[in-house]
């Protein structure tokens, strides 16, 4: 193997690499990223089992084409590390050292790194792009659904529920709806993709979708995210890169039926406004139950917001209303899971929709003006706190 | 160092509170004898009313023994949630005259009424109010000590009950701890007080006439605050709204163990007990722990933390299978002790909804609840800030 390649591209391949390299801990060779030369293309794949990455970046081959796989920590140590010279060349040597294993020599400037590499037999294979494609979606509608809806899972390790880690992906009616609960809340974005092949349900781990937007989808620069399948993974194919994530075989619950078709109040709040009071009463609501109450009274413009804790104190504020309820009500809320959807809302308004003091709340962006359609779309089911314990 | 200030503790304690509150809700079962407990052969007294005692039964005698002696009895299985709810009005009373309340169990809890001008005739007065409200908005009486401290009111709420009423002043104190045996000495549990009576100390009179040097070289800094507890003297102070901080439930194996099925069978086992301890305690926990104690007493403990706080035993039980199943790497290590415990406790009356809660799951929970009321002889360890 030997070839030069521009460090611009090479930098973004590995960082993109990252998003899928497994750890040590679990099987040593994952912690490797396989590096292969096609011709003018070197491939970089990185997989952990559960999802995989392949990047394509275009290169002067000067060798026959070959495969080494080296250890991906070093390399993205190595790519935040380069001297600033414009190219970076790569090549294999025999190692001379007794144990006469293969090195790598890496060269960019006035730099020389000698790699180890790592066994190339042992690297798992890499699953190829199936040929069923689901459909086409804009890049920027799926980051911000994800955006809207993986924080609303729980992660792994904080359950035993495992299709609760994910995100529930519904491909129909030329949309695709994501949907995330934790069993208390629960984020619904609808968006719309192109060509959809075929209806199909896939149930898809979380944090790996997050990590899909926030270290892959928005490195790249495609406008357009193709969705393909086989059975039992779903692929994320841009130009120069594609991830898989395998789709989680469990049930994810029934929640056409949690959510609530009717609402006795709605309350319009401008949004930054009743975030900024939730995050003071957050100070002193208790931690364990995180217990914020909300109490609205008929014809009012403000709601009385407070929570207190035995050993922090008490804090109590009014948030003001752009319409009077009409009825009244006093709910108690975690804060933190408001919190969290409040802050991934970009509209100016919000509307509180509630209609017993025991029955989900249900937000959602008052989104009149919603020019950049980067709220369409999505609502967000909160439980409240039962503060009389009937079922104690 | 400077002397204390000195404080007005009181303890109060419900009189016969389960038994109590079964008479109360049943009006044919007063004046009679009561007995509250796990039903089971097996089962423990948890409460005896105070006709039930003139025959000898008092908690934690053998179910079967409380029958031997009082065939005639009333025998009642535990009704926790109704406990619960009656112990949180008394508790609420209490909050009324002073927010220092530390709530020791469902039915006794110390205040710290102290102010610039108290005196002890302030403080009697003031308990018979206690007294009188608590009987007047719940119809129960309670017992109620009143001393400087929190070692001195608990030992004086126990002298006069039911319904009793008594101050531990400077004058008195000595004189009435003098009698006591070692055993009424918060913290002297039945080891400690066999060792304090091999020593020829049975009463805490021998014990304030042994020397603190003796008490050190005996059992270390455990000694330092015996010779002072001897001496009336104990400085803990009322911590408001206690929280218990964890509950747990473990097992010492009689041989070690190598079978995963048995062990993760007692986990279970252990696992419906801890959900009934927290049930029973009002109580919702995030955290869950196993702990396992290897042969040479190598011990790891694997927990997990949850979003909301659960007191359901599939819950928990899944749970803690996970965690031995996923996070224990047993080898061919024998286990001779196994442990489950809940921690990040929050109270159930902040019960947080679920999206999904399947109704059976309460139910599921109670038949539990039956089961566990016949292991029902093992102690909750409870554990405190």
């Amino acid at each position: 193997m030997e070839f030069i390649c521009a460090k611009e591209y090479l930098i973004r391949g590995i960082k993109i690499a990252s998003y899928a390299l497994g750890t040590r801990s679990a099987m040593p060779i994952l912690a490797g990223v396989k590096l292969e030369t096609k011709g003018d293309r070197l491939y970089i794949y990185a997989t952990d089992l559960e999802k995989s990455i392949q990047c394509v970046v275009p290169i002067e081959n000067r060798a026959k084409d070959e495969a080494i796989v080296l250890d991906g920590t070093v390399l993205s140590q190595i790519a935040t590390h380069l001297p600033p010279d414009d190219k970076v060349s790569v090549r294999t040597i025999t190692g001379a050292d007794e144990s006469g294993g293969m090195k790598v020599r890496l060269q960019s400037g006035e730099a020389t790194f000698d790699l180890l590499t790592l066994s190339l037999d042992d690297y798992p294979e890499i699953p190829q792009l199936p040929e069923t494609k689901v459909c086409s979606i804009n890049k920027r509608l799926l980051q911000r659904g994800l955006y809207q809806t993986t924080f609303a899972a729980l992660k792994i390790g904080e359950t035993t529920r495992i299709s609760l880690t994910g995100v529930n992906m519904l491909f129909k009616d030329n949309g695709v709806q994501l949907l995330a609960t934790n069993g208390y809340r629960l984020a619904l974005k609808r968006i719309e993709v192109q060509d959809l092949a075929s209806d199909g349900e896939y149930l898809i781990d979380a944090t790996a979708l997050a990590a899909l937007d926030t270290q892959v989808l928005s490195v790249v620069d495609d406008d357009v995210v193709e969705i393909y399948r086989n059975g039992a993974q779903l692929f994320f194919k841009m130009r120069d890169v594609t991830g898989m994530t395998k789709v989680i075989e469990e049930e994810f619950p029934n929640f056409d039926r949690v959510i609530p078709q009717k609402h006795r109040i709605g309350l319009i709040f401008e949004r930054i406004a009743l975030l900024d009071t939730l995050q003071r009463m957050a100070i002193t609501a208790t931690k364990e139950s995180g217990a914020i109450v909300m109490h609205a009274n008929r014809g009012e413009t403000a709601i009385q917001v407070s929570s207190s804790s035995p050993d922090k104190g008490k804090t109590e504020e009014r948030v003001r209303l752009k319409r009077e309820p009409g009825e009244e009500i006093e709910i108690v809320f975690r804060g933190e899971f408001l919190i969290d959807a409040l802050k991934r809302i970009a509209s100016e308004e919000v509307v509180l929709w509630l209609t017993e003091a025991d029955k989900a709340g249900l937000l959602e962006p008052r989104a009149e003006n919603d020019a950049l359609e980067s709220d369409t779309g999505f609502i967000y089911l909160c439980m409240p706190i039962d503060p009389i314990g009937k079922s104690s | 160092m400077c002397a204390q200030e000195s404080r007005l503790i009181f303890h109060v304690d419900m009189d016969a509170f389960f038994a109590a509150v079964e008479q109360l809700d049943h009006p044919h079962y007063r004046n009679k004898p009561v007995i509250v407990g796990g039903i089971h052969q097996r089962g423990v007294v948890a409460a005896a009313s105070y006709e039930a005692r003139s025959f000898g039964i008092h908690s934690a005698l053998p179910m079967t023994k409380a029958r031997h002696l009082c065939p005639r009895g009333i025998f009642l299985a535990p009704r926790f949630s109704r406990y619960k709810e009656i112990s949180d009005r008394v508790m609420e009373i209490l909050r009324t005259f002073t927010p220092l309340v530390e709530v020791v169990a469902l039915d006794e809890a110390f205040l710290d009424v102290s102010s610039s001008d108290h005196s002890w005739e302030s403080a009697k007065a003031l308990s018979l109010r206690i007294q009188e409200e608590i009987m007047n908005t719940t119809g129960l009486s309670c017992s109620i000590g009143v001393a400087s401290n929190k070692f001195l009111a608990k030992l004086a709420s126990d002298l006069k009950k039911p319904a009793g009423l008594v101050v531990v002043d400077d004058h008195n104190m000595q004189q009435i701890l003098d009698p006591l045996p070692v055993g009424k000495i918060i913290g002297v549990g039945k080891v400690t007080e066999q060792r304090l009576n091999k020593l020829g100390l049975t009463t805490i009179r021998d014990l304030r006439r042994a020397s603190l040097k003796l008490l050190i070289l005996e059992f270390g800094r455990h000694g330092r605050s015996l010779y002072r507890l001897a001496r009336g003297r104990d400085d803990s102070p009322v911590i408001p709204s206690r929280e218990t901080k964890t509950i747990s439930r473990e097992v010492t194996l009689p041989e070690d163990l190598y079978d995963l099925d048995k062990i993760e069978d007692l986990l279970q086992r252990l696992s419906k007990q801890v959900a009934a301890d927290l049930r029973k305690a009002g109580l919702l926990a995030r955290t869950i722990r196993i702990k396992i104690r290897f042969h040479d007493f190598r011990t790891i403990t694997r927990q997990i933390t949850v979003a909301s706080g659960v007191d359901s035993f599939r819950l928990i039980q899944s749970f803690v299978v996970h965690l031995f199943r996923h996070r224990v790497a047993l080898g061919e290590d024998g286990v001779r002790l196994v442990g489950v415990g809940v921690s990040s406790l929050v109270e159930a009356h902040f019960r947080q909804l679920s999206l999904f809660d399947d109704q059976d799951e309460l139910q599921k929970n109670e038949e539990v609840d039956g089961l566990t009321q016949r292991f029902g002889d093992d102690k909750i360890r409870w554990q405190y800030k």
